[in-house]
């Protein structure tokens, strides 16, 4: 539930002797309560992108604003899913959920641990709390990545490829998951979710925002209704529709890439 | 049950136990030989130890390959040295006179060891306390650890050995001079590698912690300390046997008890039967102490990088 705007952003990685451009000129704004999908080929930017959300990375140029506020470092009203590695290794579940809940509002230890249990019962981990990471499979670490994030109660929930690693099966589990808790919540948070995978972007998100190197090269609105599922979304004719021109635009970015040559992909 | 009891370790100790327990000793013509049972005794220790690694152990060949070697050195030296008295017994004591050190010495040595594992105790902890602790406030402030980077480095390289004797006349007392030497002799390597591992930490977990907006003391005590625990704990047995070895130098100078004191006035007397034995418990404590801190990580440590 925060306003999410970017004004002429650019981003540049300066080491040593080099300077990477990043992001050119990047204007976006998202809504309150708005689902929006990232999506574009790899090393275009959308990681860059999130990181300034995130508070991780700054801007070299222009302005990143949450509800008119230049964001100047992480915050509690944002939480974070990454690809991998977000947990603690030395954490189980439990205390992993725990401590990302004590470090923004003042439960002690015990509170902490029922909302910490409340929330891994909700991504359907009930029997894994005292489990460390590399004790669960990827997609339950994931899970409870997930839990920790929404246990802080953001207004805005900032995911970088958080399915990328996960299998087939399991990831259209978590993506109904995500879905489910974002529309059981009164007032629906803000949600910047990263992905490369079109039919990911399509079934999740209220609008894609299509990126080329560097920059947005175009965004495009989702209109189907809510609640969706897997299972009847795919046959839909204007899902087709939608997503022929989504893989068009993919393979149009990736042949001027590598130089206008045909590409078989 | 079988493979418990025939195989070549248990041969070897039968064939030791029954050499050293019934045949005639020729040495004892010219030297007087302590009583066997002291040794007899520690064979049978070897034996209960073994037996007890074969069953729990993992590596059923190793165990008994370093078994029949143990059996193997011991038979050998009983044999060059008592029984056929090939060796000068004067420089190389019989195993049943080493052994019985432990008996006619045991107090002395026990107020030995409890002294020198005083100092060491010390020593250790102060060392591993602030080079842990200061090394990760440093390592985390970028300002400070450039600064003092270069330093440390520096004063890790010179081995606390050098200036031992030095330190030794310097403070008021031994105890002062080798609790001294020994926060030395690892302060500075502790100090170095921790804010080498600050800086070396995956990205991903200071990110991870970052965006759970973290305190700066979470951030570096409740992140950044559990995160190189293992590390730390992995160092340990190195940082020990420096302390080890730091702390006998210094009671080669200037002590008046401890293990290492015990094995240096044994060799000033020419009691080398004595020093052997001294060498020996030096050996076991730093052996029981290295399976202690292996115990303690396992214990511990439950994930891994
Ligand atoms: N820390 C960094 N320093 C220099 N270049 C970087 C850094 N991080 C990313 N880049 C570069 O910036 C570009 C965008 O990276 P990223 O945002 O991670 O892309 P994406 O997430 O879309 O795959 C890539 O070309 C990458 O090599
Ligand atoms: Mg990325």
């Amino acid at each position: 539930m925060s306003r999410i705007e970017l004004r002429n952003l650019s981003l540049a990685y300066e080491s040593e002797n080099k300077r990477f451009l990043a992001l050119e000129n990047i204007s976006l704004s998202i809504e309150s309560g708005e689902f929006v999908c990232v999506i574009g080929s790899s090393g275009c930017g959308k990681s860059t992108l999130l990181g300034v959300l995130e508070g991780l990375i700054f801007p070299s140029s222009g302005e990143a604003l949450i509800d008119g506020v230049p964001i100047t470092g992480t915050g509690p009203e944002r939480s974070v899913v990454f690809q991998h590695y977000s947990l603690f290794p030395w954490m189980n579940a439990k205390q992993n959920v725990a401590f990302g809940i004590r470090q923004v509002n003042n439960a002690s230890k015990k509170e902490a641990n029922e909302i910490a249990e409340d929330f891994l019962i909700r991504v359907g981990l009930k029997d894994f709390m005292d489990k460390l990471p590399a004790e669960l499979s990827g997609g339950m670490q994931q899970r409870v990545a997930i839990a920790r994030a929404l246990a802080v109660n953001p207004k805005i929930l900032l995911m970088d490829e958080p399915f990328g690693a996960i299998d087939a099966k399991t990831r259209v589990q978590l993506q109904e998951l995500l879905l489910s808790l974002w529309g059981a919540d009164a007032e629906r948070k803000t949600v910047v979710f990263v992905t490369h995978d079109t039919d990911e972007a399509l079934l999740l998100s209220d609008r894609i925002v299509f990126m080329g190197p560097r920059r947005i090269e175009q965004e495009i609105h989702v209109p189907f209704e809510r609640p969706r599922r897997e299972s009847t979304f795919f046959s839909k004719p204007e899902y087709a529709e939608l997503r022929k021109n989504l893989v068009s635009l993919f393979y149009r970015d990736v042949a001027q890439n590598i130089g206008g040559e045909e590409v078989l992909i | 049950m079988k493979k418990y009891i025939l195989n070549v370790p248990n041969l070897l100790f039968v064939i030791l136990a029954a050499l050293v327990s019934f045949a005639p000793s020729r040495l004892d013509a010219r030297n007087p030989m302590s009583p066997a049972f002291a040794f007899v005794i520690a064979i049978i220790a070897v034996e209960v130890f073994f037996l007890y690694k074969l069953k729990s152990g993992r590596d059923a060949t190793a165990t008994k390959d370093i078994a029949a070697f143990a059996y193997a050195a011991l038979l050998l030296w009983e044999l060059l040295t008592s029984k056929l008295d090939i060796l000068k017994y004067i420089f190389v004591p019989a195993p049943e006179n080493v052994f019985y050190v432990f008996v006619k010495f045991g107090l002395t040595i026990l107020s030995g060891f409890e002294r020198s594992m005083l100092l060491l105790t010390a020593g250790f902890s102060a060392a591993l306390f602030f080079g842990v602790l200061l090394g990760i406030l440093i390592g985390w402030t970028p300002r400070l650890r450039n600064a003092v980077f270069p330093v440390v480095k520096v004063f890790s390289t010179v081995p606390a050995l050098i200036y031992t004797p030095y330190l030794v006349v310097l403070m008021p007392t031994f105890a002062t001079a080798s609790i001294l030497v020994i926060f030395l002799g690892i302060f500075w390597s502790t100090l170095m590698n921790t804010i080498n591992d600050v800086g070396t930490i995956d990205k991903r977990i200071i990110d991870s912690a970052k965006i759970l907006n973290v305190k700066t003391k979470v951030m570096l005590f409740q992140v950044i300390l559990p995160y190189l625990l293992p590390r730390i704990i992995n160092s340990l047995s190195v940082q020990l046997n420096i302390s080890v070895m730091t702390l006998n130098a210094a009671e080669l100078i200037g002590a008046d008890r401890g293990m290492g004191y015990f094995v240096k006035r044994s060799i000033d007397y020419a009691n080398y039967d004595q020093a052997i034995a001294g060498i020996i418990f030096i050996a076991i404590v730093l052996t029981a102490l290295n399976s202690l801190i292996l115990v303690a990580k396992g214990k511990l440590i439950k994930w891994h990088y």
